[in-house]
């Protein structure tokens, strides 16, 4: 879907598109988003930015432990 | 009626570690390893790097919590401690140069340490699908890595557990609206690079 990546004068501000992507509550956005293609095309690359984020962020396997013996090596070394 | 193992707070297992009982550390790791790891992935954008300043965040948090005084939230300090050893990290790698090497090969069923990599597993998309997200995400990435380190930091941290925006602010010392501008400006810059 080619959506013009414009806003408008009437759009909200890309602050506070932001600010209710991250749960803020905003009645008048809730109402523009609906209507509006361009800010629901914005809002909804937020989100895609932020699952990208959370998918790349997994640790490896066995990081725990691997933490725990480095301080559990330290400890028992004398300084 | 002692406490078990998942109902001591923070500060019952301070306590603890306090007075000897040094086994009540692997709590502590096991509560916020990975958001250790996911701030200094996110900054470094490196697994190897980020496994090492986890690492590293730990065996600072070991070494001084004796003498924490719990002025602020264990999680706080912990927050802030990654994300100064990734700060210092990213900026001794900018200055060697170092080139990210990053694949997008490995599936999170192959999640080890053989190397850095990107960990996104979509079985559920076609084959073309999962190209088009692989280059998004590698593209993500990458851009990212060339947002300037404010707008970088705080996006980071609002991706750790969806951290709210009251303790980002205090994580990096800012004022609320600093980092609710500072995270729309990183989203805002993304997309005018990944749009163009």
């Amino acid at each position: 879907m080619n959506v013009s990546k414009s806003q408008t004068p009437e759009c909200p501000s890309i602050s506070d598109l932001s600010a209710w992507h991250d749960g803020e509550d905003c009645p008048a956005v809730d109402k523009h988003i609906q209507e509006c293609r361009r800010c629901k095309h914005i809002v909804d690359f937020f989100g895609r930015v932020d699952q990208t984020l959370a998918d790349s962020m997994q640790p490896p396997s066995g990081l725990n432990q691997r933490i725990v013996e480095r301080c559990t090596q330290m400890s028992t070394t004398p300084l | 009626m002692s406490k078990t193992k998942d109902n001591l707070s923070d500060a019952d297992v301070i306590d603890r570690f306090k007075k000897g009982d040094k086994e009540v550390f692997s709590i502590l790791v096991e509560r916020y390893s990975t958001r250790a790891y996911q701030i200094a992935y996110g900054v470094l954008h490196s697994r190897e790097d980020a496994e090492e300043v986890a690492q590293d965040v730990f065996v600072r948090i070991y070494k001084a919590l004796p003498k924490f005084r719990g002025d602020a939230e264990f999680s706080t300090w912990m927050y802030r401690i990654a994300m100064n050893l990734a700060r210092n990290k990213y900026r001794w790698n900018k200055s060697r140069g170092a080139k990210q090497n990053i694949s997008i090969q490995a599936t999170r069923e192959n999640n080890d340490d053989s190397g850095p990599g990107i960990q996104v597993s979509t079985p559920e998309l076609s084959p073309d699908s999962q190209a088009e997200l692989s280059e998004f995400t590698n593209t993500v990435m990458r851009e990212i890595q060339n947002l300037p380190p404010l707008y970088r930091e705080a996006l980071v941290l609002r991706n750790v557990e969806e951290m709210s925006y009251e303790r980002i602010a205090e994580v990096l010392d800012c004022k609320l609206g600093t980092i609710k501008s500072r995270i729309a400006r990183a989203r805002d810059e993304l997309r005018k690079r990944l749009e163009s």
